[in-house]
């Protein structure tokens, strides 16, 4: 049964520390309106857990919304030295809905050095992906970068959706690869861009187990989406993920 | 006051959590290359030179996903025959599920089935024949 957000959810909300800004209308209509089935005080009490214990700074609790189209929500949650790479916390996601379907936006996550390798950022992560279940979320889309992500979410199956990046990828490849390594990179590439000529679905999973290909994919930067209306990929995401 | 939301990238320390074990990566390589295969991008075994793996190797990973599934409703059932001929058009895996049907059933059981796994054994025959053909024409 989808989720009514009540008052008294955005009660309990509003005690964790969140501040609500931006549109007009009540909260709990705009999300009941846009975003129904989010179950955003379960969601955010979990993430309190998980994260508001990581810093002794104080932490800024962040929902922006908007009803201008399209609809956006944004969740945010940093320390006031976000910015410090050994010791800041800060998150962020975004919600759109784009007609009937509701585009999920994970824009950065960072932790503490003293919080990492503990399995923190696969937790946030499945964190998100049973919300996005349960609000029936379309898409997640997000920039992989450099050697965080660049080759972990094309492992991840994440599809790159700008031909550009892809292309600039495949010519580093072919620049650093050796001409055996190549040919089947440039195999994957021609197949797909032959049959889908302005294609925003590039296969990236294909080039993460070619040979050689960890090094350059861990060196790239490139915008992916994960389609979860596909019952396989969704599959085989939460087996990559779990 | 909200953050720009590009004013960093990167999901945490997700490389290191999502660092598989061997069996895993394993698993991963040889979803990559049947996806390959599907979409053909290579022969198989081009797909097998491509992704470093042994022709034992994919043949296992294929008759592990493909057991349950192939043994359960094949024989006289219309859908699964025609997911078979679609989704799983590739004589090599057919070719794999025909051999399948002789080893995975001990004396007894093979005795009992041995009419419902002729069936089966005749109809996968029958389109690993037709995709051959097909992909000779192609």
């Amino acid at each position: 049964m989808l989720h009514i957000i009540t008052n008294e959810e955005i009660e309990r909300i509003k005690a964790l520390g969140f501040e609500t800004t931006g549109s007009t209308v009540p909260f709990v209509e705009f999300l009941n309106e846009y975003f129904p089935g989010f179950r955003i005080g379960e969601y955010l009490a979990a993430l309190e857990n998980l994260l508001g214990s990581l810093t002794q700074v104080r932490i800024t609790k962040e929902l922006s919304f908007h009803e201008s189209p399209p609809p956006m929500l944004i969740i945010q949650y940093y320390s006031g030295d976000c910015e410090d790479d050994q010791t800041g916390l800060a998150f962020s996601q975004a919600f759109t809905r784009h007609g009937n379907e509701i585009v999920a936006e994970l824009d950065y996550l960072r932790i503490p050095e003293s919080a990492r390798k503990k399995g923190l950022s696969k937790k946030v992560l499945n964190l998100n992906l049973q919300q996005y279940e349960a609000m029936g979320v379309a898409k997640i889309k997000l920039e992989a970068a450099l050697s965080n992500g660049g080759l972990v979410w094309a492992k991840a199956f994440f599809s790159a959706t700008e031909p550009e990046e892809v292309k600039t990828i495949l010519i580093k490849a072919e620049n650093k690869l050796t001409a055996e390594q190549f040919k089947f990179v440039e195999r994957v590439y021609d197949n797909y861009y032959n049959q889908n000529p302005d294609g925003k679905a590039f296969p990236m999973n294909k080039w993460s187990q070619l040979a050689g290909m960890d090094q350059i994919l861990q060196g790239s930067r490139w915008h992916g989406e994960l389609d979860l209306n596909n019952s396989d990929i969704l599959t085989k995401f939460k087996n990559y993920v779990a | 006051m909200l953050l720009d939301r590009k004013k960093f990238s990167g999901f945490g320390d997700i490389d290191h959590d999502l660092i598989q074990s061997s069996e895993k990566e394993l698993l991963h390589k040889c979803m990559v290359a049947e996806q390959s295969i599907s979409d053909g991008d290579f022969s198989v075994d081009e797909a097998l030179e491509a992704y470093g793996l042994s022709k034992e190797q994919y043949d296992s990973y294929v008759a592990k996903k493909s057991k349950s599934f192939i043994f359960l409703s094949l024989s006289g059932n219309k859908e699964t025959y025609a997911t078979i001929k679609t989704s799983f058009a590739v004589p090599h895996v057919i070719d794999i599920y025909i051999e399948m049907l002789d080893s995975s059933f001990d004396d007894q059981l093979h005795f009992i089935l041995k009419d419902r796994i002729g069936r089966i054994k005749s109809e996968l025959e029958g389109i690993s024949s037709d995709v051959k053909k097909l992909k000779t024409k192609a």
